[in-house]
């Protein structure tokens, strides 16, 4: 690959605060280009907070002030004329619990371009096909795309929401524990879905489960308690960890 | 659903009873005294429904055998069992009900309260009903005690058969109010009493404008109300960042919601009156200003139940604020606002105080032509019909104009609820 070790998003300095307690202290983590970056941690550390960050997910939340910057193709996101909308057209997102809309599996898909103004059928077909491709979701779904999306299995259903966030064509997406609520099948299949994905896009995956961040990734950032304590490679933190927290996180010592 | 879970509670209940290998003594007399006692409920709510009282003889015959068979049961319960404590509210029972069967056919047919200043009584078989339901119902429950041994599982029948009852309870004054209106009305209800205007104070003629008016009301009120709603529950629940004024605004409309009808229209009186003078117009308003907090609650309730991951899922693919509520959350909410306002309307059907001093004339307002005319609403025609009693032969014209009304209000509910069902979304 070309772009090797390109930086697709840079964090840097991040600080958060919900209300007057802050969340985040000083982040300051690569996203590199094509590549899965696993972020780590105990529960409440603060990795929710963080990938949420990177498309601006937070804005919705009261009370919520950032201080920093996170660099996209030489933009700061959080700089005041950036079009928030626009950011997340680039990074889409995947939730912790699927959320298909309750409508059909082809609206669910053609959502994000129809709001973007694509209104051509042909089009739009031609998105939700390879999308669902994209997503190795259709197979089972090709025959029944007017069926609610509300009748599928949690798998499926993430697989969709997946499908989604592939249609509108963004250069990152970002998971967040996309298998928590999944059995581990749905879970595995999920997991050859990411190694496919970031061919073409870059991953963030927030995880608990360290097996599944060593399995797919190949960047690992490890949180505690707000802070970043390690970044590196997965193969380095989780053989050579530096920093004696990591060692006792990946060791099972606590979390 | 409860109802349907208590059936099949109950189903299985008699299956139990009903083999054959496990009749004994005590079970037989537990169930004679267990339907007994549900026929003597029965029969109080019957005697309060007709207004009969069912005689001193057949009384004394009711709570005596209730108490003979609580009182066989408790000695066969104290000889197998042993179970003192337990019996003791048994015993009691069964001495006030031995008191009651001596002592209720003693009463004076009707208590006076004019020594209170009350030109009312308190009649006999009201009580003496109400009596019976309430020792029909304590008799089964209390039945089931000995059959079930006094084990945990005799105190979850008895719950089961009283919370049971209960919402019988609620059923029963529906039906007796349904039931009296219809069989009262239904004479009333004819071609020409649809179709007719009235004429002698009512007692001939018919209620067609009434029923054009009170329908253009309605049609009014929706047009105002139900955008004003939304928009008002949108803006709360979407866009206000959650503080001090969204909550002022909250309690203001709480307060809008509880301010009685008649001050509503007195407000119109003083307000709409001098403007748009008597007119459908000013009703129109009035009713509004009703209905407006039941919609604004209820499509904030709607907008509620649609979850929050939802909306995030819309903003992660680039949507704006505006499209998320326009595409994703107002489509699941719509059943829900669309029941509140039918709901609200409802209400608004059923209300003469607003209107009576802003909108509505007796007779002669005819279809109005313009929404600066009066109009005759049904509610307002039957206030005025039931003043009439005595003096005019109105009265079978007046059943037949609650019945109008009833079907009316009713049949909203009726749609709103198939809407709530037939196009719920779960998430």
């Amino acid at each position: 690959m070309t772009s090797k070790n390109k930086i697709k998003m840079d964090i840097r300095n991040l600080n958060l605060w919900y209300d007057k307690s802050q969340a985040l202290y000083d982040i300051t983590v690569p996203v590199l280009e094509n590549k899965v970056t696993a972020i780590i941690g105990p529960s409440g550390c603060g990795k929710s907070t963080l990938i949420r960050c990177l498309n601006r997910m937070n804005d919705i939340i009261n009370k919520c002030r950032i201080e920093g910057s996170v660099i996209m193709d030489d933009v700061d996101i959080y700089e005041k004329k950036t079009d928030v909308v626009e950011i997340r057209k680039k990074v889409g997102m995947v939730f912790q619990k699927p959320n298909p809309f309750p409508k059909s599996i082809y609206e669910n898909i053609a959502y994000g371009c129809r709001i973007a103004g694509i209104r051509n059928k042909k089009k739009l077909d031609e998105i939700v096909e390879n999308s669902l491709k994209e997503a190795a979701l259709w197979d089972e779904v090709s025959d029944r795309l007017d069926d609610s999306a509300m009748g599928f299995s949690g798998g499926q259903q993430q697989r969709l929401c997946i499908a989604r966030a592939l249609a509108i064509n963004p250069d990152v997406v970002l998971m967040d524990e996309p298998c928590s609520a999944l059995d581990p099948i749905a879970t595995a299949k999920i997991e050859e879905l990411i190694r496919e994905l970031v061919k073409n896009y870059t991953v963030v995956i927030v995880t608990h489960n360290m097996q599944q961040a060593a399995r797919v990734s190949n960047y690992t950032a490890y949180m505690y308690l707000g802070k970043l304590i390690e970044y590196g490679g997965t193969k380095q933190i989780f053989e050579n960890p530096k920093e004696e927290s990591t060692e006792n996180y990946i060791t099972g010592r606590f979390g | 659903m409860d109802l349907r879970k208590s059936y099949s509670y109950f189903k299985d209940f008699f299956k139990e009873l009903l083999k054959r290998d496990n009749w004994e003594f005590k079970k037989i007399m537990c169930i004679v005294s267990i339907v007994f006692s549900s026929l003597v409920a029965i029969i109080g709510f019957a005697s309060v429904a007709m207004s009969v009282y069912i005689g001193d003889i057949f009384l004394r015959f009711l709570l005596g055998t209730i108490a003979i068979l609580i009182s066989i049961l408790l000695f066969y319960s104290y000889i197998k069992l042993h179970k003192k404590k337990e019996l003791a509210s048994l015993i009691v029972f069964v001495v006030i009900v031995f008191l009651l069967a001596y002592y209720m056919p003693l009463f004076p047919p009707q208590y006076e309260l004019k020594a209170y200043d009350v030109d009312a009584s308190i009649l006999k078989f009201m009580i003496t009903s109400f009596i019976l339901i309430i020792v029909g119902i304590l008799g089964a429950s209390f039945s089931m005690k000995p059959l079930y041994n006094f084990t945990s599982k005799s105190s979850q029948a008895s719950a089961y058969y009283v919370l049971t009852v209960a919402i019988l309870l609620i059923l029963y004054p529906l039906v007796v109010i349904v039931s009296s209106i219809v069989s009262n009305g239904i004479g009333g209800i004819s071609w020409e009493f649809l179709t007719q205007d009235v004429s002698r104070h009512g007692s001939k003629g018919g209620v067609f404008p009434a029923i054009v008016g009170t329908l253009l009301l309605l049609m009014g009120t929706v047009f105002i109300a139900l955008p004003l709603g939304i928009g008002s529950a949108i803006y709360l629940q979407e866009y206000a960042k959650k503080g001090k004024i969204v909550r002022v605004i909250r309690i203001g409309v709480d307060v809008l919601q509880g301010i009685p009808s008649i001050v509503h229209g007195l407000f119109g009186l003083a307000f709409f009156v001098p403007i748009f003078g008597i007119s459908l117009l000013s009703g129109i308003l009035i009713m509004s200003f009703l209905t407006l907090p039941i919609i604004i609650r209820s499509s904030e309730e709607a907008l509620k139940s649609v979850p929050q991951s939802l909306r995030e899922g819309s903003y992660a693919v680039g949507a704006t604020r505006w499209q998320t509520i326009q595409r994703v959350v107002l489509p699941p909410a719509l059943p829900g606002i669309i029941t509140g306002t039918v709901l609200g309307v409802g209400r608004a059907a059923g209300e003469t105080a607003p209107i009576m001093f802003t909108a509505v004339v007796f007779m002669g307002a005819g279809t109005p032509t313009s929404i600066f005319d009066p109009i005759q609403a049904l509610p307002y025609h039957l206030l005025e019909l039931t003043r009439y009693i005595g003096a005019y032969p109105v009265d079978q014209n007046a059943w037949a104009t609650a019945l109008l009304l009833l079907s009316i209000v009713l049949g909203m509910n009726a749609i709103a609820i198939i809407i709530r069902e037939k196009y719920r979304v779960e998430f």
